[in-house]
């Protein structure tokens, strides 16, 4: 379900984004098809 | 800036014990130009360096290996209130040990809740706040100049240093290492009555990491950062609150409640 606040959201097709700021039920669409979690790279430790 | 002759005399001891961190610590401190950028570079450059150094090699050859299993749970909530977005550790099994999961969702988080009006409020689950970066990781960099760019460029430090205006943490347990790096670059840093504060990092062959050498001196002076440093042990809340690095004292069950009350005064 892509409603969790907080998190970010990515057409795979045209690489819009939403960012959720009030957390609900359904799921945000894009071209046709259900965003996925957008998330930053991971990283390496820097220790 | 020391009680007697018995404290001066274990600071030399740990700066004997560590002589290289300490003097490259010592030199940090002293090079404060009052620009957070600048400084939080130059801490991350003289922690690199110090990753490619004889003391911080010892401590690592001296511990065992990693003894925990890896645990994908979520290291953050947030939670989004009328009057602020707060963000709570939930690493509570580990004291918030800090760990590249919790650095990538802290920062995840910060980012998306600093980028609204809302002040920020930081708080931790379990029985302490943040006991500082994961021991079990230390050593696991790919080389220190590389760990000095990942340092720079996803950097919890600079998160809390450009947008500390609007940010109130509440403190409890052990708040070690960047548990108090951190937060002191806040508005205002609230801690229970059983915090525990410190610096670890001497005792690694390390200065702190998460710009501690920023952050402290503009709360309490380069002289009280360097103390703590190299005593290399924990002060209480009453202290760090004479000594200005926390701005009140509260009972832990009202920690959060008056976090949200600072929090509601910056709006």
């Amino acid at each position: 379900m892509a409603n969790l606040l907080g998190k970010r959201y990515q057409c795979s097709v045209c690489e819009a984004t939403v960012l959720v700021t009030k957390a609900g039920d359904g799921a945000v669409t894009c071209h046709g098809q259900v965003m996925e979690i957008a998330q930053a790279k991971p990283l390496p430790s820097s220790d | 800036m020391v009680d007697d002759d018995a404290e001066l005399e274990a600071l030399r001891a740990a700066a004997a014990r560590a002589p290289v961190a300490a003097t490259a610590a010592a030199l940090l401190l002293r090079a404060d130009s009052g620009d957070w950028w600048e400084g939080l570079l130059r801490e991350s450059a003289t922690y690199s360096m110090l990753q490619g150094g004889a003391e911080f090699r010892a401590w690592l050859a001296g511990r065992d290996a990693p003894r925990s299993s890896p645990d994908p749970s979520e290291r953050v909530r947030v939670v989004r209130h009328d009057e602020a977005t707060e963000i709570v550790l939930t690493r509570a099994a580990r004291h918030n040990a800090l760990d590249r999961q919790l650095r990538d969702s802290l920062d995840a988080a910060l980012g998306d809740a600093l980028a609204g009006q809302q002040p920020v409020v930081v708080l931790a689950d379990g029985p302490s706040f943040c006991s500082g970066g994961d021991l079990d990781e230390f050593g696991s960099f790919p080389d220190p100049a590389s760990a000095h760019l990942i340092r720079i460029g996803r950097s919890l430090a600079t998160r809390f240093a450009r947008d500390g205006h609007r940010i109130v943490v509440g403190l409890h347990g052990s708040c070690l290492g960047a548990g108090i790096e951190l937060p002191a670059f806040a508005r205002h840093v609230v801690a229970a009555d059983d915090a525990r504060i410190g610096l670890p990092e001497l005792t690694l062959g390390l200065v702190p990491g998460a710009g501690g050498t920023v952050s402290l001196p503009a709360r309490i002076g380069r002289h009280r950062t360097l103390r703590l440093l190299l005593a290399g042990g924990t002060i209480s809340a009453p202290t760090a609150r004479d000594w200005g690095l926390v701005d009140e004292v509260v009972t832990l069950a009202r920690l959060r409640r008056r976090c949200f009350e600072l929090a509601e005064s910056l709006l």
